[in-house]
């Protein structure tokens, strides 16, 4: 019998789990005290994600009250995630990945023209796939707030200046995120290929709920 | 501080004390806000032209106001 490794550590029945390919968006209902676990199968691949109170999407993430509510940057094992609200919506339980960023935003076709030139608009982008999985529920583009880079690494440098540079994860390293209430996660593989966030690569990363 | 408008903005501004705030009083006192008419930003500006990325923001919203 084999032994799944990514499986590790996580206890409860195992009630989702799915394979996103590279570039594709995902959409998924996680209740309260359920798990989310995120696989970077290769490595160095940018989770970009968002979250919004399953009973009222007028509530969802937020990175200001998160950021300060804490006092740091980055969101490491014991990181609640925080809404608009003020409440926990999530916590990271577990990660074997150092940090994580909430700061660097999500790659857009009009933030490509402006980064790499203009020759890049008609790339597939974050935002894109945003928008994809969140219109099968009838939110746009006001919905879209600043998201959560998992795996991406922003290094805040003492002047203030960012980096978005060489990924500090590998492959199979795992984020684990406890719900606190019902939430519904919007997740975009990033497919960017301009800078290292996905080391110039997008990959697949899996996705497992354990209840 | 100097806000210039670079395309039609609306403005919004809550004057009360920021969350991190350590005192222990809630501490607020009126603002002074001024908006007044000014030339559009020339191509030559020095803002405008200071990196490659930021010249290439310009260029969007001057094609995004073009009329």
């Amino acid at each position: 019998m084999s032994v799944d490794p990514h499986l590790a550590g996580l206890t409860g029945t195992i009630v989702h789990d799915v394979i996103v390919p590279a570039r594709a968006p995902w959409l998924h209902h996680i209740a309260a005290g359920q798990t989310l676990r995120i696989v970077d199968l290769e490595g160095n691949q940018a989770v970009d994600f968002l979250l919004y109170a399953t009973s009222d999407d007028a509530e969802r993430y937020s990175a200001q009250d998160t950021v300060s509510a804490q006092a740091n940057l980055f969101l490491r094992e014991g990181t609640v995630l925080r809404s608009n609200e003020g409440r926990a919506m999530m916590t990271i339980a577990a990660t074997s990945v150092d940090y994580h960023d909430t700061i660097g935003g999500a790659c857009s076709c009009e933030s490509n023209t402006l980064r790499y030139g203009h020759h890049t608009k008609a790339e597939h982008a974050c935002v894109e796939n945003f928008l994809e999985a969140n219109l099968t529920e009838g939110r746009g583009k006001r919905d879209i707030v600043s998201n959560i880079n998992f795996f991406m690494n922003v290094p805040v440098e003492p002047d203030g200046s960012l980096g978005i540079v060489d990924g500090i994860s590998a492959p199979g390293l795992t984020v684990d995120l406890r719900a606190d209430m019902d939430v519904t996660v919007v997740v975009s593989n990033c497919p960017q290929i301009n800078n290292p966030c996905n080391g110039f690569n997008p990959t697949p990363v899996r996705m497992i709920v354990s209840a | 501080m100097v806000l210039r408008a670079e395309m039609d903005v609306i403005v919004v501004i809550a004057n009360c004390p920021h969350v991190l705030d350590p005192r222990t009083d809630y501490s607020v006192t009126p603002l002074r806000a001024t908006a007044w008419h000014g030339p559009v930003t020339p191509e030559d500006d020095s803002i405008r032209t200071a990196t490659p990325e930021g010249l290439r923001a310009f260029l969007n919203v001057e094609d995004y106001f073009r009329r």
